[in-house]
């Protein structure tokens, strides 16, 4: 009988072995973040990302997010080290009703391959890259793992190295990333308050412009303001488990 | 003041690229990518019990173009299994790209990124066993199994519409097993189904008018246009796997 028995649940030929608990599974959490002007409040966007801590404490971020007015809709699915140190980035973006590209981002070691399909055809990108570096796929939720492996003992402005794909995905080769330093800072413990909640916040700031407010062990996003530009990043929702 | 300006250049174009074409290219109205979405979770249990398995959850959009994108995560608590999928079809259902991070109950098996171009498949899959690659032909008529069941109705796009008559297609099922030395990649089998007909059922999420199919021995019912699983049993192995959040927008009649 050739019919596929084991068709999509894995389960069906393995009914033996019960666990009262996923071993895979340390902790999630699932959030909403709504993008906001900062001076009318208006919501031009929202990202929903669901993160996962995997018993080598890894963690799987899976991210939406869409800018209504700006016509970007992106899913991203982002996994780190324990320490925060990019595995593996895949991309999909789509730009004004047009799919621009879907793109694999493997790091082994200092080696990141980039495997990136557009409407244009594929292309490839091979690159060193430091120990000490994170990824700028774009969902803001991402944005909070950018500090790793900054010294909080030292304080004050320092440098960090991130690889920033293009989020306007505008060129044929533009899902493919660059590499450039931000400085960034640690201004202080915070307590702050959104529609998701009360947390104790890190307030790190980015080259005096951008100010992120992230939370807890796992880094997650709670707000993210650039007040020159009049854009507001809130977290609105927060759910999580084990 | 130049300082400023050159200050505000400089985070743009480099730092915070997203946000500075959102500002330059900001239009009114809905996001044009995103004809309509729906999102829901699932729980599985047995059939007899019931005893909880897992759950599930899934967003699914549908673009301009007709096409769609899955994305599912699930916690197979059961199997200690916990994979997250993201999944495009076109706008008839034929897959063009996945990938999937799988973990198994010996740990991480691997990450797997799959795509179909025409007749052919490739499939890229890292992890414990190494890198493998894969290039397979594959039909016209074929789906791609990644063992989370949102998407399950996805198999049945090729659905004649003739009720009581035994259909088949083909399936590229993904290997998912607890052995982390078999890389995630998949192998194309035969897909046998029947569709019973349409039915309208009611599950925590709400009442659906749904297509009622014989899945390969399991029951399923799937909504109509955008084929999303309402509930999938399967009394031989005493499964059940029931919607029971249902959230959307711009879904009109499809519910």
């Amino acid at each position: 009988m050739k019919i596929l028995t084991s068709l999509c649940l894995l389960s069906f030929s393995l009914q033996t072995a019960w666990a009262a608990d996923n071993v895979n599974i340390t902790r999630w959490a699932k959030g909403t973040i709504e993008y906001r002007s900062l001076s009318t409040g208006e919501v031009s966007g929202s990202e929903d990302w669901h993160m996962t801590v995997h018993p080598d404490g890894s963690r799987t971020m899976a991210a939406r997010n869409r800018l209504d007015q700006a016509g970007f809709q992106r899913h991203v699915t982002y996994r780190v080290a324990e320490n925060f140190r990019p595995l593996e980035v895949t991309s999909v973006y789509w730009v004004k009703g047009e799919w621009r590209g879907t793109g694999l981002f493997s790091i082994t070691g200092n080696q990141l391959d980039a495997f990136v399909k557009t409407p244009d055809g594929l292309i490839r990108q091979s690159r060193t890259v430091p120990e000490n570096f994170s990824m700028i796929p774009h969902p803001l939720s991402t944005n909070a793992w950018n500090s790793w492996y900054y010294d909080k003992a030292k304080g004050g402005p320092q440098t960090v190295t991130v690889y920033d794909m293009d989020a306007g995905a505008q060129a044929v080769s533009s899902m493919l990333g660059k590499v450039y330093d931000q400085t960034i800072a640690f201004i202080g413990e915070e307590e702050m308050t959104t529609p998701a909640g009360t947390f104790t916040v890190d307030h790190w700031r980015v080259e005096d412009i951008v100010d992120l407010y992230v939370t807890g062990p796992d880094a997650l996003m709670v707000r993210f303001q650039w007040i020159p530009a009049d854009r507001d990043y809130v977290l609105t929702s927060l759910e999580t488990g084990s | 003041m130049t300082k400023f300006v050159a200050t505000i250049f400089t985070v743009s174009t480099l730092l915070w690229s997203t946000l500075s074409v959102a500002q330059s290219g900001d239009t009114d109205g809905p996001n044009a990518n995103i004809l309509r979405w729906a999102s829901g979770t699932y729980a599985y249990t047995t059939l007899s019990d019931p005893r909880d398995r897992g759950w599930e959850r899934f967003h699914m959009n549908v673009y301009a173009d007709g096409s769609r994108t899955m994305n599912m995560w699930h916690d197979l608590k059961a199997r200690s299994a916990q994979f997250t999928v993201i999944h495009r079809v076109e706008a008839n259902f034929r897959p063009i790209e996945t990938f999937v991070p799988y973990w198994v109950a010996n740990g991480f098996k691997g990450s797997t990124l799959i795509r179909i171009d025409g007749d052919t498949l490739t499939a890229s899959a890292s992890g414990p066993a190494g890198q493998h690659d894969q290039t397979i032909p594959v039909p016209d008529v074929f789906s791609v199994g990644t063992h989370p069941v949102s998407a399950d109705g996805w198999h049945l796009w090729s659905d004649n519409g003739e009720s009581g008559v035994d259909q088949s297609s083909k399936i590229y099922s993904m290997e998912a097993s607890a052995d982390v030395t078999k890389p995630p990649l998949g192998t194309v089998r035969d897909l046998a189904f029947k569709r019973i007909g349409e039915e309208t059922i009611t599950v925590p999420a709400g009442t659906f008018d749904t297509i009622h199919y014989d899945l390969s021995g399991s029951q399923v019912w799937i909504t109509k246009e955008d084929r999303l699983m309402v509930r999938m049993i399967n009394e031989r192995f005493d499964r059940d796997y029931v919607l029971t959040e249902f959230d959307n927008e711009n879904y009109g009649e499809a519910r």
